[in-house]
């Protein structure tokens, strides 16, 4: 079996397995050789669960060969950011704390990804305690891009950005608090979604911030995107934050028009102002969406600085929370700027943080008022620029870290605070050839309408099929 | 004479603060990089606080993500 392979998309992959076209062994040892090829330069797995993988991949042509019914990701290989939970194996969290962790139960996430068949080769590279949009870890080594190795992937799903663009699995799972799916998802040419707070269960994944926090995939494609997501989505009886809606057929989404859709965009960008590169791929995109058919109309955001303090309160004053006793006991365990990063929320009142849980619906009716009262979804960047440099974002705790913060989070994090979904989507490449994304976002659980859009425009686009150079194939 | 209002998250405060409240300690550098990434965020955050309203809560979060399920032009089908 060639590399050609590799270049399969998930539904892809998953259909030439359910045909008998090639093995989910062979499609198995493939990634895994692969990653073994690729680690050293990218360093995005933590952990390459081979023999297990192997093992698994068997069982699954066992039961092609022997005609059972099938799930919509048998056979198909798999990785997670090193967060979630699987019983018996350790689940570090990007942390030197949690090294030798071994949780006691499987997330919800991973159950219902097993149940449709996928195999989990391993855990991925990530911000230390998911705390870092821009994916470093000083514990395990830094994860780097695919598309240039000199540049970050984005965070703080690091691993998850850097492991499916390489090609070395079809797709992954990340968890975004303030844009850790969307993030890697843009600097690395991916498809990645955050659904409406509470569309997937949280049980069994690391927790940064309890109000904020959403598991979501990346993938290479709107549809592999929308079959992951379809399968991790909806109740979890063990995970009373889960909501109860029922989930739609996101695949069937992708094949529908956009023709009538009204996008809201605004030109300040919410107060933000991307990069001449950025600014000119939305303008393209704008074109694009046009030309299907949807129409654009000008809207007025709200000033995203505000509501990133807000969103900033709540991640801050949560995560201290959780990690408070760590904290005091093993504070040398952290790297200085992650500890940072959550030490400043001891310092946030409980009226401080209570006031900013109770906007939240004040806000979200402005953004309603603002937005849907007069279009489907809004499009935004999703970060205002490349990929930067590993020695751009090399600031460690000093006073440019809250700079570097909005550089990268300016535009995904108020949508955490909003609790609305967002999917990034690969729109177009910089001049030094590096992915550049923007996001659509969405009434509270309408990410069909999302993946809609994200698939309508990758039917006219070729973006996501072109690969970093580094993957060799 | 008019006193210059200091603000409110000085390295000394944080110290005091984190001290106190939390039994943590933190040497100058930290509570002076601290308090410059505090300050900002809770400077915005007060001057949000303004909209808050006598009877907002928390859960009216879900009632008004209930309610824009089904709003809006909703010109492309779920």
């Amino acid at each position: 079996m060639s590399d050609a392979i590799l270049e399969y998309s998930l539904t892809e992959v998953a259909a030439g397995i359910r045909k008998k076209e090639f093995s989910s062994e062979e499609v198995t040892r493939n990634c895994l050789e692969k990653i073994e090829e690729l680690q050293p330069k990218l360093n995005c797995f933590i952990s390459v669960y081979r023999e297990e993988a192997i093992k698994a991949a068997k069982y699954a042509d066992t039961a092609v060969a022997s005609g059972d019914e099938l799930g919509s990701l048998h056979g198909v290989p798999l990785a997670h950011k090193d967060m979630f939970y699987r019983s018996g194996f350790i689940s570090t969290g990007g942390s030197k704390i949690q090294r030798e962790f071994r949780p006691s139960y499987t997330a919800t996430v991973l159950h219902k990804l097993d149940a449709a068949g996928a195999i989990h080769v391993g855990g991925l590279n990530m911000s230390e305690f998911a705390s870092g949009p821009a994916g470093q870890n000083g514990h395990f080594g830094d994860c780097r891009n695919p598309w240039n190795i000199e540049c970050a992937p984005g965070g703080s799903s690091s691993g998850s950005g850097a492991a499916v663009a390489a090609r070395l699995v079809y797709g992954a799972l990340g968890s975004d608090t303030g844009g850790s799916v969307r993030i890697p998802s843009a600097l690395c040419g991916l498809v990645g979604i955050k659904g409406t707070q509470g569309r997937v269960s949280r049980r069994g994944g690391m927790p940064l911030s309890f109000s904020l926090d959403c598991f979501g995939p990346l993938a290479r494609t709107a549809l592999d995107c929308a079959r992951l997501f379809y399968t991790i989505a909806g109740e979890d009886k063990k995970d009373p934050t889960a909501g109860k809606e029922p989930v739609p057929d996101y695949e069937a989404m992708c094949s529908k028009e956009v023709k009538g859709a009204c996008i809201g965009i605004d030109p300040t960008f919410g107060g933000i102002k991307p990069s001449d590169e950025v600014s000119e791929m939305i303008t393209r995109t704008i074109k694009q969406y046009e030309s299907l058919g949807a129409k654009i109309i000008e809207i007025s955001l709200p000033d995203q600085d505000e509501l990133n303090a807000l969103s900033n309160v709540i991640t801050r004053s949560e995560a201290a929370t959780i990690h408070r006793k760590w904290l005091k006991e093993k504070r040398d365990d952290y790297s200085p700027q992650v500890r940072r990063r959550i030490e400043i929320g001891l310092g946030i009142s409980a009226t401080r943080y209570l006031e900013a849980l109770s906007l939240r619906s004040h806000h979200l009716q402005l953004y309603n008022n603002a937005a849907f009262s007069f279009c489907d979804v809004v499009l935004l960047p999703t970060v205002g620029e490349a990929a930067p440099t590993l020695s751009e974002i090399d600031v460690g705790d000093s006073d440019e870290l809250p700079q570097m913060l909005r550089r990268l989070t300016g535009y995904t994090r108020p949508i955490n605070y909003y609790g609305l979904p967002s999917i990034n989507v690969p729109g177009g490449f910089s001049s030094t050839g590096l992915p550049l994304g923007f996001q659509i976002i969405g009434r509270p659980y309408h990410e069909g309408q999302l993946f809609q859009m994200a698939a309508a425009f990758q039917h006219i686009t070729d973006y996501h099929k072109k690969s970093p150079a580094l993957s060799g194939t | 004479m008019k006193q210059e209002k200091k603000t409110t998250y000085d390295s000394n405060f944080m110290e005091l603060l984190f001290a106190r409240l939390h039994d943590h300690w933190v040497n100058e550098a930290d509570a002076e990089g601290l308090s410059k990434m505090l300050e900002p965020i809770n400077r915005l955050a007060e001057q949000a606080s303004n909209g808050l309203n006598f009877d907002d809560e928390p859960a009216d979060f879900l009632r008004v993500m209930n309610e824009m399920k089904n709003t809006g032009n909703n010109n492309t089908d779920e």
